[in-house]
């Protein structure tokens, strides 16, 4: 059941390939709306990554832990504190692998640019990092970014 | 903000279940088969009111549950709403559940019908179901990494 669901959100989602993809890149230009910073609660990007590059994404991931566990600047600690990544059980469109980053809280005003990240973190490293990265996206890269405001918690 | 990141809704979402399957059939369980859920709601734009009053209602009967189960559920169960818009304007409401209580329901319309007499019952249920637009995503998610432990 969850499979079929699945993939008819992934087909679902096809169609806004050419602009998702742009989230791969690095971050806008400043004056355009920073999509990689969360104004809300909480957020949730859903990334599709070939399934042979599973290796290098989680890769990618593991040093961005190490960016951020690293840096001095506390609004990374706090970008830490809430973020979680997943993997879906049921794949993605043509085979792709789900992964899911959930912020819950977010750090309200940091940008989570996964490539600014690495680079603050790791310098000339960091761009070669991002680029394992990226190479590991699908087409489409990311299939939602949500910015997300919390309307209840329903144990409080 | 986002215009051009709105998460477009699938013709073959599941459907939240009908009062008259509930009426006659109990709806298949919904069990995140891993450590984590999220589920993605796409609700009608006039209808958020509607789904948030009910929101309110599965709080309600969560808490006042006398099944120890579904306190847990309550615990780690959270509702969001996305600021952008989804296809056709949807508003887009988010259950992130972490971790999923394993081998719990969380079919929504089951666990108010543990709670609320059948009146209010059949008012809630067609509350819920008609303020959908395209159904309900399920995905069932593993933790890969804490980045903050």
């Amino acid at each position: 059941m969850f499979r079929r669901i699945v993939v008819g959100l992934a087909a679902g989602m096809l169609s806004a390939a050419t602009v998702f993809a742009q989230a791969a890149a690095p971050a806008p230009p400043a004056a355009a709306p920073n999509p990689f910073v969360f104004p809300g609660d909480g957020g949730v990007i859903l990334n599709f990554v070939k399934a042979d590059k599973a290796a290098d994404f989680e890769m990618v991931m593991g040093k961005l832990k190490e960016a951020l566990a690293k840096s001095e600047k506390p609004e990374r600690k706090q970008q830490a504190a809430g973020w979680k990544y997943f993997k879906a059980t049921e794949p993605g469109p043509g085979g792709a692998l789900i992964y899911v980053f959930i912020m819950d809280p977010v750090a309200k005003g940091s940008e989570y640019s996964v490539g600014n990240i690495l680079v603050e973190a790791f310098g000339a490293e960091g761009q070669t990092l991002y680029k394992t990265y990226s190479d590991s996206y699908a087409n489409p890269a990311i299939g939602a970014l949500l910015h997300l405001t919390k309307v209840a918690e329903l144990g409080k | 903000m986002a215009a051009t990141f709105l998460l477009m809704a699938s013709a073959s979402a599941q459907q939240p279940a009908l009062p008259m399957q509930q009426a006659t059939a109990a709806p298949a369980p919904r069990v995140f088969g891993s450590n984590t859920g999220l589920v993605l709601n796409f609700i009608k734009p006039d209808k958020t009111a509607d789904f948030e009053a009910v929101v309110e209602k599965l709080k309600e009967a969560l808490e006042t549950s006398p099944n120890p189960q579904r306190q847990q559920q309550a615990a780690s169960w959270r509702v969001f709403k996305a600021q952008d818009s989804a296809a056709g304007g949807a508003a887009l409401y988010v259950y992130i559940v972490d971790p999923a209580v394993k081998g719990a329901d969380y079919t929504v319309t089951t666990i108010l019908a543990e709670a609320f007499s059948s009146e209010e019952l059949r008012a809630l249920y067609k509350q819920y179901t008609e303020a959908y637009a395209s159904g309900q995503n399920f995905v069932s998610l593993s933790l890969v990494s804490d980045l903050g432990k």
